[in-house]
């Protein structure tokens, strides 16, 4: 990572966590969907990041977002997950002769079905395990599971959107 | 040795991932905890000046203080009336004269400025914090109904766990029948919690009016909670289910009243002689006694300065309803 990648993820940190406080915090749907679109900052990370340092900056960007909602730990637990998860599943998607070219994990470079399939997985594991550390209690099994779907489809959505808006597609 | 060091090299990622969810998950468990001074939250004072900023796009300018003018008259009035219940209480008996009993509420107005309640334990920002009076343990209402209970304090903020709390019950009595039992949200809608434990033998209409019960010092006895929504009778249940529809619209909560109790500390102390538990508890807090007293050396201070405060604020009065009396004839 030469400079001016590690200035734009800084900016990138700030920018998603200012989001995220600002106005996707109070964007919740029919009581069950959430929109957590802050974790689009840890699934289009650079990918040149060593594994240990990715896991302290998610942790650190977890705890920073747990500070606004109350939840110590929570996302914490669920961002650093996240972070542990995909560098394997980058290892797993990619062919290996390919591996070196993955340089910007984005709609852009990848390809739509690429990136859909790891945004969803990296999205779901994190949604699950942040619904079930928030409800911590086997009586709200069915509105966790609700919870867990419905915040899935709305975040999904924005992470999509925010894609054509960070990384737009330039026309040839 | 080497051996040891290749293992911990090879496996650093997943080590330093289980140290850090280790880390979290405390975290968690000290967070979920009724009584945990934990800085990392809304209440603190970076966060909440960010939360503020944000706050102020939701509030119309003037809007804001109209309100606040308006509330703070509430507040006085509120308090008026407390202290009316107080003296009403037991008149056919003989007439309460005691001014500390009678004035034991002390209630403070405060700005709300953030609240959750989509979450399984909700909790809400106040802008007031010990430099006010405000402890940990005080009740907090709004003008419609019970609001929570205060959790931790800073010197200017307060973090509030609301009534949304999967694991906070409030202590609760049907106002017709004074039947009582405790109110617990079940985690679902912000708008409905559930009237607990209600033996089948008691008669529970739709419509019943739930309130707060004597037995808790933190909401003055009587302070509405919600109206019962909805009965259902399971055949092999040997309690109701009842549904209670909160008074409090959490969803709009602009300032509450936080309600402090002055009698507080000699009711936990009286408590505590009668409880054996708590004295065993007390052996092996030995070393800890001397801070305890500390405290308490603190929080008696407080009072008595309080105390002075209200004796002033109340001397006046009765010099004001001699110059009505002289000048009524």
């Amino acid at each position: 990572m030469n400079n001016a990648a590690i200035i734009s993820q800084i900016i990138s940190f700030f920018g998603y966590l200012f989001f995220q406080i600002f106005f996707a915090r109070h964007l919740i749907l029919f009581d069950v969907a959430f929109c957590f679109v802050y974790i689009g900052f840890l699934i289009s990370f650079n990918p040149e990041i060593s594994r240990i340092s990715f896991l302290l900056i998610a942790f650190a960007f977890g705890f920073s977002t747990d500070i606004f909602y109350n939840t110590l730990g929570v996302h914490t637990a669920a961002c650093v997950l996240l972070a542990y998860l995909r560098p394997y599943l980058i290892e797993l998607m990619t062919e290996k002769s390919n591996r070196d070219t993955v340089i910007e994990v984005s709609i852009r470079r990848m390809g739509f079905v690429w990136y859909s399939t790891y945004a969803g997985i990296l999205l779901f594991v994190h949604h699950f395990m942040l619904f079930v550390l928030e409800a911590s209690a086997v009586s709200l099994f069915f509105i966790t599971i609700q919870k867990i779907v419905a915040s899935f489809i709305l975040t999904s959505i924005f992470l999509i959107i925010f894609q054509y808006l960070l990384f737009p597609i330039r026309k040839r | 040795m080497d051996a040891l060091f290749s293992f911990v090299f090879r496996f650093r990622a997943f080590l330093l991932f289980f140290a850090l969810e280790i880390i979290s998950i405390s975290l968690i468990v000290n967070n979920n905890r009724q009584q945990s001074a934990v800085f990392f939250n809304t209440s603190n004072y970076y966060a909440a000046q960010i939360l503020k900023a944000s706050n102020q796009f939701n509030d119309y300018f003037h809007l804001g203080d109209v309100n606040r003018s308006l509330a703070t008259e509430n507040a006085l009035l509120r308090k008026q009336l407390l202290q009316e219940k107080q003296r009403n209480f037991g008149a056919n008996v003989r007439p309460v004269e005691d001014a500390t009993i009678a004035g034991k509420y002390q209630v403070s107005l405060a700005k709300v400025i953030n609240s959750t309640t989509k979450n399984t334990r909700n909790y809400v920002t106040i802008e007031k914090g010990t430099l006010d009076g405000i402890l940990p343990d005080m009740g907090v209402i709004s003008p419609n109904g019970v609001v929570g209970r205060v959790k931790s304090c800073t010197p200017h903020l307060s973090l509030v766990s609301s009534a949304l709390n999967i694991d906070q019950p409030i202590s609760a009595q049907i106002k017709s029948n004074k039947y009582i039992s405790y109110v617990l949200w079940d985690g679902k809608s912000p708008q409905y919690a559930k009237f607990k434990d209600v033996t089948k033998a008691i008669k529970v209409v739709v419509g019943d009016t739930i309130v707060t019960s004597g037995f808790n010092d933190f909401f003055p006895e009587g302070t509405m909670i919600g109206k019962v929504e909805k009965v259902v009778d399971d055949k092999s249940a040997t309690f109701h289910d009842i549904t209670v529809r909160l008074s409090t619209d959490f969803n709009s909560l602009s300032y509450v009243y936080v309600i402090g109790n002055k009698l507080k500390l000699e009711l936990d102390t009286l408590t505590q002689q009668l409880d054996p538990e708590k004295e065993k508890d007390k052996e092996k807090e030995k070393g800890d006694k001397e801070k305890k007293e500390k405290i308490e050396k603190e929080k008696k201070d407080r009072e008595k300065k309080e105390k002075e405060k209200l004796k002033e604020k109340e001397k006046p009065k009765p010099k004001d309803s001699t110059i009505i009396k002289t000048n009524n004839p």
